[in-house]
């Protein structure tokens, strides 16, 4: 068992394992940097200690925060290995390259797609409630409570029960809770539309809010649709702007005709 | 205010390491860069309604696999310093937007040439002794952490300095037409951020259930103020 020290130091290092992020082997520097401290205390011996080390100088990539499932079920297995359990470092290796895809394909629909939208749609709301500060607050401890449920409680769990954590997280249904939070998400989203056209200064007295409310998600729709051609949000900023200012030439053209 | 500004870039390059390459807790995110910066120049208030609005502008440039979305950290942080070194009206918040953007692709730009040296740094630890490698891999950290320093601070204070020199120039040389353009331009964004937010959340009844929701919401206020 390896004492509480050095798993600290590895969950730890884990919280770089982007830093040296490269074309070539992606996450493996950062990968073989957080494991370093349970290989030394494993294998004691310094040319051990280097094999191992090199055997996860391979390419590794996947969702940051799901790396730590994998790296407390890699430990498991090491500590297996070094005690000359019957694992052997094919099985090491495999496990590692069979779960790099799913687990980043779970986690950015998760994390960036789902958590990320919901925690700062959430905050926003918040935070035209009550304050900006109250605001973000809500919204670093929402994500954080998520965020590090899955690192630390994966890492725990991976380095606890092996490869078993891997069917633990496969029963969690992570997809599901994907769609889930979206949808709590969009409701939020919904939530705070209504707050801002109510709170517009030209519709904030009459029923006409109603009509401004119809005309901005008609708008709003439209800009989904450029959206959803696959135009950039950047290029939509500008144009929006160039637009804008037309209209306002326009306009004042209007105004000083005779 | 030059305090503010040095201020402003020391905590960009702290916040900017959370961007990826240590714990991405979201401490980078627009909304808490834009409050934070906001506070730091005297107006939260200002910086909170600017980062949620760069937030929900590029909600949906995600950092999947090698992709690189722009630094909004940056853009967030130029806008909101700007933006209120130039009075922090509606049209000199637009402006100091336009202005940040090209710097937030800076940033991802040299995020993007780090990568590709970091290839070399890998290169080097597989290659280096047997007796080095615990040493190689901690100094090829330490020098990822350094370049990311050096990246936010050079994206940062180009986009300060040059911006402090030409935006109140271009705001107070500006015709009348522009600067009315630029304001309704700012009012307009926020539909346009609601359409990238409801991308990035596809779901099949995503526009069904925010329509619904929104002249729900807009028909019960009335209600309400009509009782009241």
């Amino acid at each position: 068992m390896l004492a509480k020290w050095t798993l600290t130091q590895v969950f730890l290092r884990s919280l770089l394992l982007q830093s040296t992020w490269n074309y070539e082997r992606m996450q493996n520097l950062g990968f073989a940097y957080a494991l370093r401290p349970a290989l030394y205390a494993l294998y004691r011996e310094p040319e051990r200690i280097d094999t191992a080390t090199r055997r996860h100088l391979e390419v590794f990539n996947t969702h940051p925060y799901m790396a730590s499932i994998v790296l407390g079920v890699v430990l498991h297995l090491e500590e297996d290995l070094a005690c000359g359990g019957g694992t052997t470092e094919a099985q090491v290796r495999s496990i590692k390259v069979g779960l790099l895809g799913s687990y980043g394909a779970i986690g950015d629909g998760l994390v960036w797609g789902a958590m990320k939208p919901f925690a700062f749609i959430l905050a926003i709301l918040v935070g035209v409630l009550t304050t900006p500060l109250v605001g973000i607050g809500v919204f670093l401890v929402s994500y954080n409570l998520g965020h590090f449920s899955i690192r630390l409680g994966g890492f725990i769990a991976g380095y606890k029960m092996g490869v078993p954590a891997i069917l633990k997280v496969r029963d969690l249904n992570l997809p599901r809770w994907t769609k889930r939070i979206r949808t709590a998400a969009l409701v939020c989203l919904g939530t705070l539309s209504a707050l801002w056209v109510v709170g517009t200064p030209w519709g904030a007295r009459s029923w006409l809010d109603l009509v401004e409310a119809v005309a901005l998600l008609a708008l709003a729709y439209t800009a989904w649709r450029y959206l959803a051609l696959g135009k950039s949000i950047t290029a939509l900023v500008y144009w929006v702007t160039a637009a804008a200012v037309a209209m306002s030439t326009v306009a004042s053209m209007w105004g000083s005709s005779p | 205010m030059l305090v503010n500004v040095i201020l402003v870039i020391g905590l960009g390059v702290v916040l900017g390491l959370d961007v990826r390459a240590a714990v991405q807790g979201m401490f980078s995110h627009p909304l808490v860069a834009g409050t934070l910066t906001g506070l730091v120049m005297g107006d939260a208030q200002l910086g909170f309604e600017v980062g949620a609005l760069v937030g929900v502008l590029w909600v949906h440039m995600l950092p999947v696999g090698g992709a690189i979305p722009p630094n909004v950290t940056v853009i967030a942080m130029v806008t909101v310093c700007l933006g209120i070194l130039t009075g922090g009206s509606t049209e000199a918040l637009c402006l100091a937007l336009l202005w940040s953007v090209p710097f937030g692709q800076l940033a991802r730009r040299i995020d993007g040439a780090l990568r590709q040296l970091n290839v070399t740094v890998s290169r080097a630890a597989i290659s280096s002794e047997p007796n080095g490698l615990g040493r190689s891999l901690a100094l090829s950290h330490a020098f990822g952490l350094s370049c990311v320093v050096v990246e936010m601070a050079v994206s940062l204070s180009l986009a300060l300095l040059l911006g402090s020199l030409v935006l109140p120039s271009a705001l107070e040389f500006a015709p009348a037409q522009l600067l009315t353009g630029l304001s309704w331009a700012y009012a307009a964004l926020p539909v346009v951020g609601l359409a990238a937010v409801v991308r990035t959340l596809s779901r099949r009844y995503a526009w069904g259930l925010v329509s619904g929701l929104c002249l729900l919401g807009v028909i019960i206020s009335r209600l309400i103020e009509g009782a009241g």
